[in-house]
């Protein structure tokens, strides 16, 4: 801005920033500039996790031992009848022939003050195989089969009912035998087989000629351990 | 040169200097500070989320016979669990809401845990507040909130059916907490 000079002076040049106006409007301009930039406000948040919680499943687990054969009398000896020491196999009315397996459940537990896991239903399935037709079909009317378990004082038969069939000694669906066990209790599943004295004529028949003990079937049993909730230990 | 002359010239130039310069008149100001006004943001955080009451450990058969007890609730200190076994957990989680428009929502969620037989099958419930909560959708809290009550159990469900592919397997539960900030007010569409 330069004043209007006087006559004959040299007009006067005042300095831009002294000048209000100019001033008033570089103020103005440094004030748009402010506003109008980028709005960087955020909402807050936060996340956490907590302490992780490990667990582990356990499982059930049995084992059944090797069978123990055995060889009991049914009753007194008919007259004419003689056992000799160490005779196997079964006579009819005279002797029956047993099968013992030791069944333990075997599951891991840890924990001492932990509650009954792993509490185990023990159940039966029978299967068999037979090894001489005749003799079996021969033996069938008198064939019978019985089977109890035992853990510690208690004993309860098994149901066997119906289990000795043409095609062999069949159990299914499987036997219940009402008997649980904890982890590391120990159950004797025995299974007898008999044949009746009615069948000590008829039988003779049937008896080798060769061998004091002729097979007329395998026997397999199965054994199955079932989880129960634990409150009913 | 006549001395007035010179006075004149003198005088002239004075008042020409004095009249024709700059216009060195000046507008006034006057600079006060004003009271301090002290502005404080507040605050949205979670404390140290802890194990709570520790887990406890009850089997919770759905078939067992009517009238049944059931056994109480052990500490659970890693046990084997086995098929109905329920894991259950208190914890309150400390929170920090601060500011008189302040408001968050709040979730939460568990931790992707392995992939395996165990995962799957265990189921996961939670309450929070009292009340029964579903992930993916998260409850209000409001400003002055200082602990969230969080009930979670863990359940092994007991079947219909055998299955043994959930045996000797490992897996985990971790939650994951989340706080998210929201309008105290619906926003005007």
């Amino acid at each position: 801005m330069r004043d209007e000079p006087r006559p004959g002076r040299r007009a006067r040049t005042v300095p831009l920033a002294k000048r209000p106006l100019v001033v008033a409007a570089v103020a103005a301009t440094v004030g748009v500039l402010l506003f109008s930039g980028a709005m960087t406000q955020a909402s807050w948040g936060g996340s956490q996790n907590g302490q992780a919680t490990v667990i582990t499943s356990g499982a059930l687990l049995g084992s059944i031992s090797a069978p123990t054969v055995s060889y009991s009398p049914l009753g007194v000896l008919p007259a004419n009848v003689v056992v000799r020491s160490g005779s196997s196999g079964m006579i009819p009315g005279v002797t029956a022939q047993s099968f013992s397996y030791l069944v333990t459940n075997t599951s891991s537990v840890t924990g001492a003050t932990a509650p009954a896991s792993f509490l185990a239903d023990v159940t039966l399935t029978f299967a068999s195989t037979v090894t001489d037709s005749a003799a079996y079909a021969a033996a069938l009317p008198y064939l019978s089969v019985t089977s109890t378990v035992t853990k510690g004082s208690v004993s309860r038969g098994v149901t066997t009912t119906g289990c000795v069939t043409a095609s062999g000694i069949v159990c299914s669906p499987q036997l219940s035998t009402r008997v649980t066990l904890l982890p590391g209790e120990t159950a004797t599943v025995l299974v007898t087989f008999s044949l009746s004295a009615a069948g000590l004529v008829p039988l003779n028949s049937i008896r080798s000629t060769t061998t004091d003990v002729s097979s007329m079937f395998s026997f397999t049993p199965t054994v199955n351990l079932t989880q129960l909730p634990r409150s009913l230990g | 040169m006549k001395k007035i002359t010179k006075a004149a010239i003198a005088g002239t130039a004075g008042v020409a200097l004095l009249l024709g310069g700059a216009g060195t008149l000046a507008y006034w100001n006057d600079t006060k500070t004003g009271a301090v006004t002290t502005i404080a943001s507040g605050d949205l955080h979670f404390g140290t989320i802890t194990d709570g009451t520790g887990w406890s450990l009850q089997q919770k058969a759905a078939d067992l016979p009517v009238g049944t007890a059931q056994l109480t609730g052990v500490t659970y200190t890693n046990q084997l669990v086995v098929p109905g076994d329920v894991l259950t957990n208190t914890i309150s989680v400390p929170v920090t809401i601060t500011g008189t428009n302040n408001k968050a929502t709040f979730a939460l969620t568990r931790v992707a845990p392995p992939t395996n037989a165990l995962s799957s099958a265990l189921t996961v419930g939670y309450t929070v507040n009292g009340v029964a909560y579903t992930p993916g959708n998260p409850i209000t809290v409001t400003t002055g909130t200082t602990s969230i009550p969080v009930v979670i159990t863990v359940t092994f469900p007991w079947g219909a059916s055998v299955d043994n592919t959930t045996k000797a397997l490992t897996t985990n539960f971790t939650g994951s907490y989340t706080l998210t900030q929201i309008p105290i007010t619906p926003a005007v569409p």
